[in-house]
């Protein structure tokens, strides 16, 4: 696959003209007849250059975590608890509110942790337990105090809908490992709505839809139209599919050379082999208890959680590239009852997330696999509403997201926010940046990792600046 | 480029070069004569960029200024040199040396002494116009005067509103246009959220005071268009590439006549001659009739018109065939579709995750399958989708009749692009620029073959697109499209209340009667109802009924006819150039005009003069004619070279929307320009062309690949063969309606709905048990039916002009697995046994008649019946273990009938139905 060999965005122009790469392109879009291949465009690619991880599980926290709550404290709140935040301090904010309101301290204790000595609050104890593995960056900002247009800048650089989510850029880049699995599968709520932007959040955009995110769970049907959507005796299934299977063997012998139909034969062929290895991978049966509890499956708060990252891990297993879980719903947009509402969905993760991180490590996968756990911004350090029920507001201008193994630099703290964990200050990374280095440590460069569109080489960080931020790298 | 970094950085760093202090005359000019003059010069200014005289140097071209003084990294000349980026590919990079001296010119301050002291740059009245515009003439300005105030031109600043003058010269202290600000009255608090207008910046208002400060000179702003004289952006040189001059018709070449049916024929054949291959044979006529239905229709041909057609021997039995398929107007709901796609009609808006429903753009998609239906001439459907609401005077109620109503409905051409600007967060500038930008990519893609996008941001990088043409062309659509005098696409909850909406409502004088008529009887009864509900005694039941129909009854009054048009409203803002794209940083004054390279260079832009009811600027409607000229460069190779590409699966020109440099060449240039020109001198007639094109003897051939193909012609970009096809998205779910014999066939209107399961599947509903084609299924952007997707129905963003076909395992999946497949497997298997009787021969035949348009084959034959009574013997053996007893013969009944579907679902599986030869 061309587009995987070192070329410059010159040179990608070039080539384009010469008709190479635009043939590169299209047997990405078409299983056609170029060649021997018959892929469906996920065939392992090579990389740009050697890769750290090969595969990424991204824990979407959805709703904006409290950074001076959880990794980044902030003993000025505690001095200046009820003041109005300096406005020095507030120059970035897009919104005059964002500027107003009495700064409230943690009411959570910050404490020191393993070798590193990273600070974690006491709301997130297991976590807490392998901050050696974690990279924590401190200095994260978004563009957008909205959830909606935030979280579009999250997963796709951009913050509307309509370009490909950053799991289908990396599906793109790398291919599958495993033909019968997707190679981006979502683990979505599975009983509550879809999270915020629904659907949108793992879209391909104008990248082939192969490279869509495919929503998995746990139970008869794991992915969609996968069994039968009625009712029919297995022996009966079997003879239908053995009646197409003859049905286009005959019409392919009168047909030679239009290798299109090959590939449609393997694509009957691999349905049944996908349901088959999506059903064993999304079944937990034969964990040990021992992994079942670490987990906290079947502890009421953990349970369901705990579910999905065991499942993460099992895909990755398999060979699929890119995971990606949901938290329930807006859970961490703590507006109110922060002291009640952030806790609650820490208990909800925190267990399950370290056991994955330390799952992943017991199992030599840690160092393949790289973990990305933060949402599309944090909170302000302000308290809003009643200040005995109060929350934090959206806070886009700082904010916390973490990253473990894959090449990421383990038990380091990178960034820094102001004195009162408003904006980030020092060693700021955008989202392109981030977006960025997720790229680089798989890989693949975020200048070469072009799609051509409309007369436009399309990538994940557009011609926005952006900077890989080797200082989190190993 | 590490290399080249590393050496200068060095190079400066030498103690003997930095003790001589480098001038710009000695050192640096000559650099730049000898490298960049070339292009940025006096008489060529790329980039309207000219590095002679210090002036134009200071000023910089159209991304700003060149230099930071002090600092090479935040200068532009050094970036572009440094990176390599300039010279341009084809031109020596400058050497380490060269590059070195720069650095280090700008490091020491820039000096340009020796060639003309620098001057510190004033703030001008061109420099608070955009600033008004931006910030004020939301209420001050076209729509609203609020204070009697507005502030689009000097003099009105002058004179002012009630309070008084905008301004006090010399003392912005006093002036009401800088203490507003500064008070922050203005914009008032309240409609910042809703309007999109924000404050102005600190740095905006400084400049304000400025120049306020130095007098409020006003300054006679002249805008850059086209003029008599040569334009020093677009080289004739430039001029010359193939696709920017007129197509002309040459002889098709002499071939040996046996084997051509059509000039065509003979552009074709003549290439194959050369690499040793013949046309293939032409394919039978069950195949051809199959391939025809297909191409013009979207769906397998009846069996009348195929058996008319196979017993039909005389001469004209063919193009016969092919003029039946036109006039069918299935055709135009095939071919509509082609249109949409390019178009990219949707409805919705997209843009935001609520992506709210468009209402009325149907009205846009019925427009198009009628034009194509009654094959109106290319040029007049592009000149009413650009211009419409300029041909007539639709204001003027009296004289509104059906033509009217059409030529506003086509335009909905241009509103079919995302639009963001109707939803919260509302309405900002950038939003606003993204819907301009999207309108324009479609029409410069889609109709132009031009990759204009590029040029938004900096003259385009390979074709000679100077970003001053992009905002000329931004400059023809101002009249309708003006980011700061927006409209909102429809009604929305917390928009601004005062912005007024882009839906009209035009009606004829007779409608408009019938329609006051039944909103006066509407009124009438709700009325009533508020009468009947205030008197006591009401049962709760009856209350509850009533109020119902008063909210349905209100809803409906609110309801009336509306068109989802654009018009021009004769009041265009003034048009800048946006330096990188960014509308914060306005750079020159630009007027409309046409791309200069597809002109001579010295022809000015001039709009169309109406004399309407209400004023329009006449801009589009001048466009619209120059793009449909007779001898436009692109117009007709465009839309020719879309039609063939349906045809055989790629264009003439491979890359069809883009005939620019990047694109591809044309691999049979002498056919397209045939092509284009035959199209034009024959009344730009779609039709006529389908016809030219399938009966050749290319369109005939068969689809079979030989040895000798793989060999000479692998990838049939010589056309040695007719290309198979995988039916598209539309012609997979339309084709399994129509031979289950569930497709309803009423056309036009509202758009069917949806349903949206809770894990994600999406389906069509039926309207009476039946679904109408996929053409008239709800196209909401994030409720696009799941099968639709699988078969590569893209989302349009903004649009598509290509399909792709692949191969995925998902549609295997859908075929297989979903419900509403099944269920037609089933209505087919009934539709079967009514029409051929019980016997399993007998329905196994009938199925492929009703299905593929022929009888199968003894293997295949044998195969079916295999595998009906395997499912027979299968559900039997089932039916004894459980049901035994129910009566033997409805047992045997239901038996022979789910077999049957389980055959027919195969067959609705089958590589046969969903490739056509």
């Amino acid at each position: 696959m061309s587009i995987n060999q070192h070329t410059t965005r010159r040179s990608f122009f070039r080539n384009t003209t010469d008709g190479m790469f635009g043939a590169a392109l299209a047997s990405l879009l078409s299983d056609d007849v170029y060649g021997q291949s018959l892929d469906s465009g996920l065939d392992a690619a090579q990389t740009h250059f050697p890769p750290k991880a090969k595969a990424v599980i991204h824990l979407c926290m959805q709703g904006g975590p409290s950074q001076v709550d959880l990794f980044d404290p902030k003993p000025a709140l505690k001095k200046y608890d009820g003041g109005e935040p300096p406005r020095e301090l507030t120059q970035d904010a897009v919104f005059e509110n964002d500027r107003r309101g009495q700064l409230m301290q943690s009411p959570w204790k910050f404490r020191q942790h393993g070798t590193s000595g990273a600070w974690v609050s006491e709301v997130m104890p297991h976590i807490a337990g392998e901050v050696d593995e974690l990279c924590i960056v401190r200095s994260m900002y978004n563009v957008h105090p909205n959830h909606e247009p935030a979280i579009f800048k999250l997963v796709s650089g951009q913050t509307f809908p309509g370009h490909p989510t950053f799991g289908s850029w990396i599906s793109y880049g790398l291919g599958s490992e495993n033909r019968n699995l997707p190679s981006y599968v979502v683990l979505a709520d599975p009983v509550g709505r879809l999270p915020t932007n629904g659907v949108s959040n793992w879209k391909s955009g104008y990248l082939p839809p192969v490279h869509q995110g495919t929503r998995m769970r746990a139970g008869d049907s794991p992915v969609l139209n996968l069994k039968p959507d009625y009712q029919e005796l297995p022996a009966v299934t079997a003879a239908k599919r053995d009646l197409i299977s003859r049905l286009d063997r005959i019409h392919k012998k009168s047909r030679p050379g239009q290798q299109v139909l090959d590939a449609r034969l393997s694509n009957y062929e691999m349905a049944a082999k996908m349901q088959l290895e999506a059903t064993q991978a999304l079944s937990t049966a034969d964990e040990t208890e021992a992994t079942q509890k670490m987990y906290g499956i079947g502890n009421k708060p953990t349970n369901e959680f705990g579910q999905r990252c065991l499942l993460a891990r099992r895909l990755i297993e398999r060979g699929v590239r890119f995971v990606q879980l949901f938290s329930r719903g807006q859970a961490w947009d703590n507006h109110s009852n922060i002291r009640t509402s952030l806790k609650s969905i820490c208990d909800i993760t925190d267990q399950p997330v370290a056991a994955l991180v330390k799952d992943l490590r017991d199992r030599g996968l840690l160092d393949s696999t790289l973990v990305v756990w933060g949402g599309e911004f944090g909170r302000l350090p302000m308290s809003q509403g009643d200040h005995k029920k109060a929350g934090r507001d959206h806070g886009p201008y700082g904010f916390t997201s973490w990253m473990a193994g894959g090449g990421s630099k383990a038990g380091s703290v990178y960034g820094n926010t102001d004195e009162i964990g408003y904006a980030s200050v020092e060693n700021r990374v955008s989202i392109q940046d981030w977006h960025a280095t997720i790229l680089h440590l798989l890989g693949l460069h975020h200048e070469e990792l072009v799609f051509n569109r409309n007369g436009l080489g399309e990538r994940l960080t557009h011609q926005l600046e952006t900077r890989v931020v080797h200082d989190i790298i190993a | 480029m590490r290399a080249i970094c590393g050496i200068s950085l060095c190079f400066v760093s030498e103690s003997s070069l930095r003790a001589v202090e480098l001038t710009f005359a000695r050192d640096v000019r000559p650099i730049l004569a000898a490298r960049c003059d070339k292009c940025h010069g006096q008489k060529t200014r790329k980039a309207d960029l000219s590095l002679v005289d210090w002036a134009a140097f200071k000023r910089g071209g159209e991304s700003g200024p060149l230099i930071v003084a002090g600092a090479p990294d935040e200068s532009l000349l050094f970036e572009m040199i440094h990176s390599g980026s300039m010279p341009p590919e084809d031109e020596p990079s400058m050497t380490a040396e060269q590059i070195g001296v720069i650095r280090q010119w700008i490091e020491s301050g820039a000096d340009l002494s020796g060639y003309e002291s620098a001057q510190t740059v004033e703030v001008t009245y061109a420099d608070i116009v955009p600033l008004i515009l931006r910030r004020c003439v939301m209420c001050h300005g076209p729509e609203y005067q609020f204070g009697d105030l507005d502030l689009r031109q000097h003099s009105l600043m002058r004179q002012g509103g009630k309070n008084g003058a905008a301004f006090v010269a010399g003392k912005p202290d006093e002036s009401l246009m800088v203490t507003r600000v500064v008070e922050q009255l203005c914009p008032p608090k309240a409609d910042i959220g809703e309007s999109g207008i924000e404050p102005m910046t600190t740095a905006e208002l400084d400049r304000l005071k400025q120049w306020v400060a130095a007098g409020a000179t006003p300054l006679s702003l002249i805008e850059d268009v086209a003029t008599d004289k040569s334009d020093p952006l677009v080289t004739d040189d430039e001029r010359q590439f193939w696709s920017f001059v007129p197509p002309r018709k040459t002889a098709p070449p002499t071939v040996t006549p046996e084997s051509i049916r059509t000039e065509i024929d003979a552009f074709v054949l003549s290439k194959l001659n050369v690499s040793g291959v013949k046309f293939s044979a032409e394919a039978d006529r069950t195949t051809l009739a199959r391939r025809a239905a297909f191409a013009l229709t979207g769906l397998p041909p009846s069996e009348t018109l195929l058996i008319e057609f196979t017993e039909d021997h005389t001469a004209d039995a063919w193009p016969r065939l092919l003029d039946r398929l036109l006039e069918s107007p299935r055709y135009g709901e095939k071919w509509g579709r082609f249109w949409l796609d390019l178009a990219g009609y949707s409805d919705s808006e997209g843009k935001r995750n609520a992506d709210s429903v468009r209402p009325f753009a149907w009205r846009y998609r019925d427009w198009v399958i009628k034009a194509f239906n009654d094959d109106k001439p290319y040029s007049e459907f592009l000149v009413e989708q650009l211009a419409g609401d300029e041909l007539v005077d639709w204001a003027d109620e009296s004289s509104v009749t059906d033509d009217v109503i059409d030529r506003l409905t086509a335009t909905g051409f241009l509103r079919m692009v995302p639009d963001g600007t109707a939803a919260d967060p509302v309405n900002r500038f950038s939003d606003r620029m993204e819907v301009i930008t999207d309108a324009i990519d479609v029409v410069s893609r889609s109709l132009m073959g031009l990759t204009m996008n590029c040029a938004r941001c900096h003259t385009h990088k390979y074709d000679p697109i100077p970003q001053r043409d992009y905002y000329r062309m931004v400059a023809v659509f101002k009249g309708a499209y003006d980011e700061y005098d927006w409209m909102t696409p429809h009604a929305f909850n917390n928009q601004w209340k005062k912005s007024k909406q882009r839906l009209l409502e035009v009606l004829r004088p007779d409608e408009r009667a019938a329609v006051k008529d039944k909103q006066q009887q509407t009124q009438k009864r709700i009325d009533e109802i508020t009468a009947e509900l205030k008197q006591k005694g009401l049962a709760g039941d009856q209350k509850k009924k009533l109020r119902a129909e008063q909210t349905e009854l209100t809803a409906l009054l609110k309801q009336s006819p509306k068109i989802r048009a654009l018009w021009d409203r004769g009041r265009p803002s003034p048009t800048f150039l946006y330096r990188r794209g960014d509308e914060t940083q306005p750079g020159i004054l630009v007027g409309p005009g046409v791309p200069s390279m597809l002109t001579n260079g010295r022809t000015p832009f001039q709009p169309v003069v109406l004399k309407h009811s209400t004023p329009k600027t006449g801009r589009r409607l001048a466009f619209a004619r120059w793009l449909t000229k007779d001898d436009h460069p692109l117009t007709a190779r465009v839309i020719v070279n879309r039609i063939w590409q349906q045809h055989f699966g790629r264009g003439l020109v491979e890359s069809s929307d883009n005939f620019g440099k990047l694109g591809t060449p044309p691999s049979h240039p002498e056919l397209l320009d045939w092509l284009a020109v035959d199209f034009v001198e024959h009344g730009w007639s779609i039709k006529r062309l389908h016809r030219q094109i399938m009966t050749s003897a290319v369109w005939m051939q068969s689809s079979s690949v030989t040895d000798v193909h793989r060999s000479n012609d692998p990838d049939n970009r010589l056309l040695s063969r007719m290309p198979m096809r995988r039916l598209s998205a539309e012609e997979v779910r339309d084709t399994m309606l129509l031979v289950a014999d569930r497709l309803n066939e009423t056309p036009f209107g509202d758009p069917d709905a949806v349903e949206v399961r809770e894990d994600g599947l999406v389906t069509s509903k039926p309207v009476d048990g039946k679904w109408r084609r996929s053409i008239y299924v709800r196209q909401r952007r994030k409720e696009m039916p799941t099968i639709f997707e699988a078969f590569d129905l893209p989302q349009m963003t903004p649009n598509c002009t290509e399909r792709t076909a692949s191969t995925v395992v998902t549609q295997s999946l859908h075929l297989l697995n979903n419900r509403m497949v099944f269920d037609l497997a089933q209505a087919f298997a009934t539709r079967v046994q009514s029409e051929a009787g019980d016997d399993e021969t007998g329905q196994v035949t009938r199925a492929f008649e009703i299905a593929l348009n022929r009888r199968p084959s003894d293997e295949e034959r044998e195969a079916s019946l295999y595998a009906i009574r395997s499912i027979e013997q299968e559900l039997s053996a089932d039916g004894a273990d459980e049901s035994k007893s129910e009566s033997e013969s409805a047992a045997g009944d239901d038996t022979n009938i789910s077999a049957l579907a389980g055959f027919c679902h195969g067959l609705l599986n089958s590589a046969s139905l969903l490739y056509v030869d």
